[in-house]
């Protein structure tokens, strides 16, 4: 079957080939993807997936499978789900491999002064906060990993389009109503989810390493009082560790890298509800008025 | 003759210190992470360099402690090393 969709993209340090017959995922594609910097693809690629349809019974509801490398990682979901499912397939990708760096599962977003990485549980806010920043002059280097090289406050972007869910979709139009969004896509094992085009600054495709210049564990609690308040480095240690997807699989390097990570920069808690004041915490921080 | 206590594996447990008031430790030979007090920090390191009895362990804590101007803070070594034998960090040996 002929593909509505194949192009090799480059995202971060990595190369992805995305096919799919499916011909409704070529619109978000071109409008979440149109400005990433293409690739041959008959160039080295690294993640090489599909999306691609699967047959059922006659009347079922439509299905489709994500692929990596042709073969099959998933059950096959609906195909309503489909483009969602490319964007977990594509995370997927990046959370089991990739073990040249300490990879946090945390958003990460930058001023001119360095980087701040976001580790959070999904549903604290991380990518709530990422879409914020990014619709406000900050820029995104990724709302799902924190990519350290190891011995090094080094971040390296890896900015995809970035995912929301809920409420935080509805919050985000409010603010902004020229944001670019992927399809609204309902009833996921997260809701609803929709992908907001946040690749607004200059830099946003430049892949070198960005230096970390703090840590923020972001807490979104509505009823509770907002707070920026530093926290200690043996905590963030181990729930930054909690957030890492290899971190144990690095062993004894793991350790190492997240000493130098941890030790390297202060760390905060942030509890927010407000996203004007969780605004003015972040310009504080990039400020560099946190402190060291 | 009293039990000695000896680290678990052949690898000293690493230990990242970033001086408040517990320490990050991982242990290499099961791989996992730990939180651990500062007395029990000071035991660890006292270990890393030889098997010790608790009598010296516990001479080496009130020295610690002595060096940190917290005399006055009793510690349970004892319990304290069958925490960490629990947690696969030490054993004993005779």
């Amino acid at each position: 079957m002929a593909h509505a969709l194949d192009q090799a993209l480059r995202i971060g340090p990595y190369t992805y080939r995305i096919r799919s017959e499916l011909p409704e995922l070529a619109a978000p594609v071109a409008s979440l993807y149109g400005a990433f910097p293409k690739a041959d693809t008959n160039s080295y690629i690294d993640f090489d997936v599909s999306l691609s349809p699967v047959s059922g019974r006659p009347g079922g509801t439509p299905r489709a499978i994500f692929r990596f490398d042709h073969r099959d990682h998933f059950a096959p979901v609906e195909r309503r789900h489909a483009f969602a499912t490319l964007e977990w397939g594509m995370n997927w990708c990046v959370s089991v491999h990739c073990n040249e760096y300490l990879k946090l599962h945390a958003g990460v977003v930058a001023t001119a002064h360095g980087a701040i990485v976001l580790p959070g549980v999904p549903g604290a806010g991380k990518s709530t906060l990422c879409a914020l920043l990014g619709l406000n002059g900050w820029r995104v280097l990724s709302d799902e990993h924190a990519l350290v090289t190891p011995g090094t406050l080094d971040v390296t972007p890896i900015y995809r389009p970035i995912s929301l869910k809920n409420e935080s979709i509805t919050l985000i139009e409010s603010l902004h109503s020229g944001a670019t969004f992927g399809p609204r896509i309902v009833d996921t094992h997260k809701g609803t989810v929709s992908h907001l085009k946040a690749d607004q600054h200059p830099d946003t495709f430049d892949p070198r390493p960005v230096t970390v210049r703090a840590i923020v564990f972001p807490h979104y609690r509505a009823d509770a009082e907002q707070r920026l308040a530093r926290r200690s480095k043996t905590s963030s240690f181990l729930t930054a560790a909690y957030h890492a997807f290899n971190y144990s699989l690095l062993g004894t390097g793991g350790f190492e890298a997240m000493q130098t990570l941890i030790d390297g920069v202060p760390c905060y808690d942030l509890q927010y509800h407000d996203p004007e004041w969780a605004l003015r915490a972040f310009d504080y921080l990039a400020r560099g008025e946190g402190g060291a | 003759m009293s039990d000695q206590w000896a680290l678990t594996g052949p690898e000293s447990p690493l230990v990242y210190d970033p001086g408040e008031d517990t320490v990050v430790c991982y242990n290499p030979a099961s791989g996992d992470t730990y939180r651990l007090s500062r007395p029990a920090a000071v035991l660890l390191s006292h270990l890393s360099q030889h098997p010790a009895s608790l009598e010296s362990l516990e001479q080496r804590l009130a020295t610690s402690a002595g060096a940190a101007g917290s005399e006055g803070q009793s510690v349970d070594v004892s319990g304290l090393l069958e925490e960490m034998e629990a947690l696969g960090l030490l054993r004993r040996v005779r």
